[in-house]
């Protein structure tokens, strides 16, 4: 037997210019917030951006750009995204609402598909990706069939740095670029950068290469100036550095 | 409307197959469809016949085996097919429309959010057969100077 829907998921991806994948093994780190970051500022860069959100559990991505609302509208030959701030957004959360989605391994792994090969972005300059916390089935179905560039992001702390070094065993084992990582200040902790450094080379030990790392600072207003559509002024530097890599 | 997407899936992975085995020409398309997926077959199969031609695909002969889809609840092991909820559920999410574009036509994997099992209301449960739409094969022909 044959699914359909692989054939079509190459052919759908082959308008993206760049496929930007955003991960981290743990939770709660900031994983969408950062997407929806880098998504407005490349719109604030003339970029024409989707967002894939792959949180099937807690799609959020929509709600942080603003839109809490809305349904996905089928047109001839898939599920048209919704724009929010000029930005194209796929969610599960259009499929399901605020219904919880208790999918198991397999059927996450079909949604998953599904999601790729039939939603219709058209020509993009940036497709970014948001990945739920964890290392299985979203990852490691998106992997298979999507080869794009991985923006890592963790939190300052020893716990959630060691899930990160897992994370980028896994990846480099599953052959992905790690162009950047983003060390997320959202605890508003003095950063222990000898820490990080540390982290870091045990991270270039294990893919042979150093990757650019960046420190984002803690920003207090961040969920209601990104639900506006409008990037908080400590986070533009930051995120311009990560930029150049994708 | 997603009976044109399947359409155009199907015919993408019927060309992908035929240029694979090297056939000249493809005769007939075995298409597996699950009753949870909802697909109208005439919408479907006319679809089929309009698209192929574009793909290099004239004259196929479009079968398409249609088969109940049937649930295992992993909570109480209760059986039960989709026609046994299907026209709640499907009143549920479409209201008074028959035959809107629901979540679970669009994705019968969501089927989990939607249904739960009659016996104790559990949203655990698999789906035993009756899943997807699948190409499940083709026949085609050679040339044999080849």
């Amino acid at each position: 037997m044959s699914d359909f829907k692989e054939h079509m998921l190459i052919n759908r991806l082959r308008s993206i210019a760049n496929i930007v994948i955003v991960g981290s093994g743990k939770g709660g780190v900031g994983k969408s917030t950062l997407t929806s970051i880098i998504a407005l500022r490349l719109r604030e860069l003339g970029k024409d951006v989707g967002v894939l959100d792959m949180d099937l559990h807690g799609s959020s991505i929509p709600f942080i750009l603003g839109r809490s609302e809305g349904k996905v509208e089928v047109v001839k030959g898939g599920f048209k995204p919704i724009e929010v701030h000029g930005i194209k957004v796929m969610s599960l959360r259009l499929f399901v609402g605020d219904k919880p989605a208790p999918l198991r391994g397999d059927r996450k792994s079909e949604v998953i598909k599904y999601l790729l090969s039939l939603t219709i972005w058209g020509d993009l300059n940036y497709l970014l990706i948001d990945l739920p916390p964890g290392m299985s089935d979203e990852l490691l179905t998106l992997t298979k069939y999507v080869k794009g560039k991985h923006i890592l992001i963790t939190i300052p702390t020893r716990t959630s740095m060691d899930v990160l070094v897992k994370y980028v065993k896994l990846l480099d084992n599953l052959r992905c670029i790690i162009p950047a990582i983003v060390i997320n200040n959202l605890l508003n902790i003095k950063v222990n950068y000898e820490l990080i450094s540390n982290y870091m080379n045990e991270i270039a030990s294990i893919i042979n290469r150093r990757p650019a790392y960046v420190v984002m600072p803690f920003i207090d207003d961040v969920e209601e100036l990104l639900a506006k559509g409008l990037l908080p002024d400590g986070v533009i530097d930051p995120i311009d550095s990560i930029i150049k890599y994708i | 409307m997603h009976e044109y997407s399947i359409a155009e899936g199907l015919v993408l992975t019927i060309k992908a197959l035929k240029d694979k085995e090297g056939l000249t020409k493809v005769v007939e398309a075995l298409i597996y469809v699950g009753s949870l997926a909802q697909v109208d077959r005439e919408v479907l199969l006319e679809t089929l016949r309009i698209l192929g031609p574009e793909y290099g695909l004239e004259g196929v002969n479009y079968v398409i085996k249609e088969e109940e889809s049937i649930f295992q609840c992993n909570y109480c092991g209760y059986v039960w097919p989709w026609s046994e909820v299907r026209m709640n559920v499907i009143k549920e999410l479409c209201g008074d429309i028959e035959d809107c574009d629901n979540p679970i036509h669009l994705i019968p994997d969501l089927v989990n959010v939607f249904v739960k099992c009659p016996k104790c209301s559990s949203q655990d449960f698999k789906i035993l057969t009756g899943y997807d739409v699948k190409l499940i094969s083709i026949k085609g022909e050679r040339d044999e100077r080849l």
